[in-house]
């Protein structure tokens, strides 16, 4: 029908205003569609945060895998400090040593088993008689002494409840479940878990933010992953600063309007829409391999590998030349060692094949297992066959199998040459690779962001300043950039906020899936927040999807605050003209 | 004049000044500060275009050297006879894998052992051969020799092959792009609406002061670090499908919540950047739509929505390549493993979900899992880049129109 019949007809039954009528209906149904999308995604947000909190605390079950019953007879509350300190460092073993280290050794790991106590443990309390000693000569009875002498009784029934007694949940309940179905929840405890006890938990909790990763959930905490994330986002906040701002200043004081100002324009808008993973893959084979010299940190004498390949195999042969394994096979397993010689990889495998099959006894494959542990502990963590909180704990257990088989040269050989395999393994996926390539990505943003801070500064100082016979440099070092120095910092704060958040180019750079050890400078191995969060999320085990939402409250906090800083600095310290 | 460039010259320069000419000294000087630091901030400049070149070198030369790459699977299958250097009839057993006539076949565990290319090959395991292929040279072999075959990766393998597994010598991407195809479909069926309707009501119905308020609300969701939404999809969104549609539809990892989630995160891109083509649209026009009786949704539908057409076209290209390249959400809530299907509720990897997963385990360099997955990279790479020279190319055209 022609649009002039329509009109007519409209006109001649009188239906026009039943057609205004729909025309208008139907804008204010799209009109509230409209009005509505800007909640979809508002909705979303709480619903998320919701979550997030609600899976952080409710009920759990907590099942100890040693009955304090069963450690003595009496209630461990009536223990004399004697008695408890006794029962400590024989549950403990070999472990009762990493306790000392971790939490009274002022010196280096790989120095803390040679040097003497009185060296080791400066500052704190020790009887006279041990001061010359090594912690590797000390027996069960003065590891007691030395722990009784400086440690708090609450301090050691912490270390009884973590490392010994070591409760573990079983059972997770959010909160919204936990305070509504509280009974329902408490029938169900009652009769499937008779002998656990019901708790109310946080997740998040200064311990949880202060200890450092684990294998068990209760004692896994965010300490290694923090301190890795303020490493690498300092790295990148500074190159990109530099870097970002000198493009910045380049592209708005100086280039003229020519092919290459265009070319880099353009090329950095473009590079803002790259996928982050992308970015993860460069920076693994530029900063990760190309300059592993560098970024590793060989070149300045860090990681060096003291041992090669080869050493390393004849360490282990010492070791089956000493009668940890007998037979067969034991020749077999020579052959293949000395068949795989130099390479690593196969190396590994030949010792995990070994593991897995059924021609060792128990006591030489549980040998064999700990010298694996030393080795890749990543990997065996990954497999699950076994798990322990260090790998330094794992060097202790390993000396404790081949003492009295291996001469103490021999021993001391072999752990530290396990030792420099352990640290050797970085390659350049370290602290400093990971900063530069968050740098890279996060380069766009702080360039445009900067650009438009130098562009809000009038241009009547430039002129002034040039008016007086200042240079280019000293008009923009001296005018223009302190004046646009609060908007360009707000966008830094802003860009490295982001870098904190980013998971994905880590992933690719970073590659270890277990990281138990503090970052301490620019060549060590590392694990950031996110990271964290997605690998205890993508475990099976529903308390580590808990673990998983007190890290993401502990990451928005921090992502919040950096924002609150950069509009605090807005605020303050910008200039209007 | 002498005196007053004295004044304001620094004290050494107005030194030198007094014993030269002065007219002299005011041109230009050479000065090795300002140039270096030209030079040095030219050089950040360049930076970025280091990062492109990066980009495209790594990228590419990894890549082809997975294509140009071979892979060798053992055939189970090893020399029933031992054979010299010139014999080309070779018994090779009947068990194992099949041998094909073209297949080229390496004798020996080791690199660099001859590689044989099969002419002919019967039922009996007897098989007639070119010695010497790929510029290996004939040696003689003893029995039992185990014999790998050699997977060759192609471009048209890459493009066309629906299985994806580098370590038995499946090399197609199609499952990997078919899952990145599903969930950046899902992604655009959520964010496209509401981005859309988002920036329409911002710019047509929100007063500014609503605006004030609900932009920023609206880009707080492009600064929620995508892991957090990946818990997200993994932990609420995946039971709420499963608890609506059952557990036998929506498997626990499934491409739908992880497309769902995807969506959320790139509402705001396409919010902003379509609500900036809107604004952009001259007011004329919705003066004259007015003017002639039509409502407020008739002037968004028929005037300002064909007027801004580009700029949404663009907004929705650019949102369209965020979620191409969304890696996190996908890794944790869409699965492990390629899968060709279509199927939404099933679980499935996309291309950076592959890349990220493969790259966490302990990746060796030079290994084919290394190669494979930077190939992967290029292809998103390439695939990300043209859509954003796209969308480049559509604002640009969009702001001729009204400049």
């Amino acid at each position: 029908m022609s649009e002039a019949g329509q009109m007519n007809k409209l006109k001649m039954d009188g239906s026009y205003q039943e057609h205004l009528a729909g025309r208008q209906q139907r804008g204010r149904i799209w009109g509230g569609f409209f009005f509505v999308s800007n909640f979809i995604g508002l909705l979303v947000l709480i619903v998320l945060v919701l979550h997030v909190f609600n899976s952080t605390v409710g009920l759990v079950v907590l099942r100890n895998s040693v009955d304090s019953q069963t450690l003595s007879q009496r209630p461990l509350d009536e223990l004399s400090d004697d008695e408890f300190f006794g029962l400590l460092v024989e549950q403990l073993g070999g472990r009762a040593r990493v306790v000392i280290r971790d939490r009274l050794s002022v010196v280096p790991p790989s120095d803390f088993t040679i040097v003497p106590l009185a060296e080791a443990l400066a500052g704190a309390r020790l009887p006279e008689s041990l001061q010359e000693l090594t912690i590797n000569e000390l027996s069960a009875d003065q590891i007691r002494e030395v722990l009784m002498l400086n440690l708090s009784r609450s301090d050691a029934n912490d270390i009884m409840t973590d490392q010994v007694i070591k409760p573990t949940v079983i059972r997770t309940w959010p909160l919204l479940e936990s305070v509504l179905n509280r009974e329902q929840i408490e029938s169900i405890v009652a009769e499937d878990y008779p002998d656990d006890q019901l708790e109310f938990r946080s997740w998040l909790s200064w311990d949880f933010i202060t200890s450092s990763v684990s294998s068990s959930a209760t004692t896994a905490g965010l300490r290694t992953s923090l301190l890795g994330s303020i490493w690498i986002v300092s790295i990148t906040g500074i190159a990109s600063l530099i870097i970002g701002v000198g493009a910045a200043i380049y592209l708005e004081e100086y280039a003229t309007d020519n092919w290459l100002t265009r070319l880099i324009e353009i090329n950095i808008r473009n590079l803002a829409a790259i996928p982050s993973i992308i970015y993860g893959m460069l920076g693994l084979a530029v900063f990760g391999f190309a300059l592993a010299t560098i970024t590793g940190g060989y070149l300045f004498g860090q990681n060096l590998p003291t041992q090669s390949g080869e050493q390393i195999v004849g360490s282990i042969q010492a070791v089956l030349g000493e009668e940890t394994l007998t037979g067969d096979a034991r020749n077999d397993l020579r052959e293949s060692l000395v068949i795989a010689r130099s390479d690593q990889d196969q190396t590994v495998q030949i010792m995990a094949d070994a593991i897995t099959s059924n021609t060792l006894e128990s006591g030489e494959k549980e040998a064999l297992i700990r010298l694996f542990l030393s080795y890749r502990l990543p990997s065996v963590e990954t497999l699950g066959w076994f798990s322990t909180p260090s790998i330094e704990q794992a060097h202790f257990d390993l000396q404790d199998i081949v003492r009295g088989k291996l001469s103490s040269d021999q021993l001391d050989g072999l752990a530290e040459s396990l030792r420099s395999y352990g640290t050797f393994n970085t390659n350049g996926r370290t602290v400093l690779s990971a900063g530069l390539t968050l740098a890279l990505l996060i380069l766009p943003l702080i360039i445009v962001n900067a650009q438009e801070a130098l562009r809000a500064v009038p241009s009547s100082i430039r002129e002034a300043s040039y008016g007086l016979g200042a240079t280019r440099w000293q008009t923009t070092s001296r005018q223009v950039l302190p004046a646009a120095l609060p908007g360009i910092m707000t966008g830094v704060i802003l860009a490295v906020s982001r870098a904190i958040g980013e998971t994905a180019p880590l992933l690719v750079v970073g590659a270890s899936t277990f990281i138990g050890i503090d970052p301490n400078g620019f060549f060590s191995k590392f694990t950031v927040i996110p990271i964290q969060i997605y690998q205890w999320t993508s475990r099976p085990e529903q308390e580590f999807r808990a673990v998983a939402a007190a890290a993401i409250i502990a990451l928005l906090v921090l992502m919040l605050s950096l924002n609150a800083l950069a509009i605090f600095i807005r605020n303050r310290f910008s200039i209007q003209y | 004049m002498t005196t007053s460039i004295e004044s304001y010259a620094p004290r050494s320069t107005a030194d030198k000044l007094t014993n030269v000419d002065a007219t002299k000294a005011l041109n230009r000087r050479s000065r090795p500060f300002e140039a270096t630091i030209r030079y040095f901030l030219l050089l950040c400049g360049i930076v970025s275009i280091l990062t492109t070149i990066g980009f495209t070198v790594v990228l590419g030369s990894e890549a082809i050297r997975f294509f140009s790459s071979v892979e060798w699977l053992n055939a189970n299958r090893t020399l029933q006879q031992p054979i010299d250097g010139v014999t080309t009839t070779l018994e090779i057993g009947t068990s194992g894998a099949v041998i094909s006539t073209g297949q080229i076949l390496r004798l020996g565990v080791e690199e660099g052992s001859e590689v044989v290319q099969v002419i002919t090959v019967t039922d009996s395991g007897i098989a007639e051969v070119e010695r010497g292929a790929m510029g290996t040279s004939p040696s003689a072999h003893t029995v039992n020799t185990p014999i790998f075959r050699g997977a060759e990766v192609t471009l048209v393998k890459f493009l066309t092959e629906t299985r994806w597994a580098p370590q038995v010598g499946n090399f197609g991407i199609l499952p990997l792009v078919s899952a990145t195809f599903m969930t950046s479909l899902i992604a655009m069926i959520v964010a496209i609406p509401v981005g859309l309707g988002a920036a329409i009501f911002l710019s047509e119905y929100a007063s500014t002061r609503a605006r004030k308020i609900i932009k920023p609300v609206i880009e707080i969701l492009a600064g929620v670090p995508t892991v957090v939404y990946g818990y997200f999809a993994l932990t609420f969104v995946t039971p709420l499908l499963r608890s609506i549609l059952g557990n036998d539809v929506v498997q626990i990892y499934n491409m739908a919540s992880a497309g769902l989630v995807v969506g959320v995160l790139i509402i705001p891109t396409i919010a902003s950047i379509s609500e900036d083509a809107l604004t952009a649209v001259p007011h004329a026009l919705r003066e004259a739509s007015y003017g002639m009786g039509a409502t407020r949704f008739e002037t968004v539908s028929k005037v300002l929505l064909p007027a801004a057409l580009s700029g949404i076209s663009a907004a929705i290209i650019l949102g369209i390549s965020r979620a191409v390249g969304e890696t996190m959400i996908v890794l944790i809530a869409s699965g492990a493993g390629p899968n060709f299907t279509f199927n939404p509720f099933d679980n499935a990897e996309t291309m950076a979900g592959h890349i990220a997963r493969i790259s966490t385990g302990d990746i060796s360099r030079g290994s084919i899992d290394y190669n494979s997955v930077f190939a992967i990279g290029l292809t998103l790479f390439v695939l990300t880049l043209c859509l954003n020279l796209i969308s480049t190319l559509i604002t640009r055209r969009f702001r001729e129109v009204y400049t």
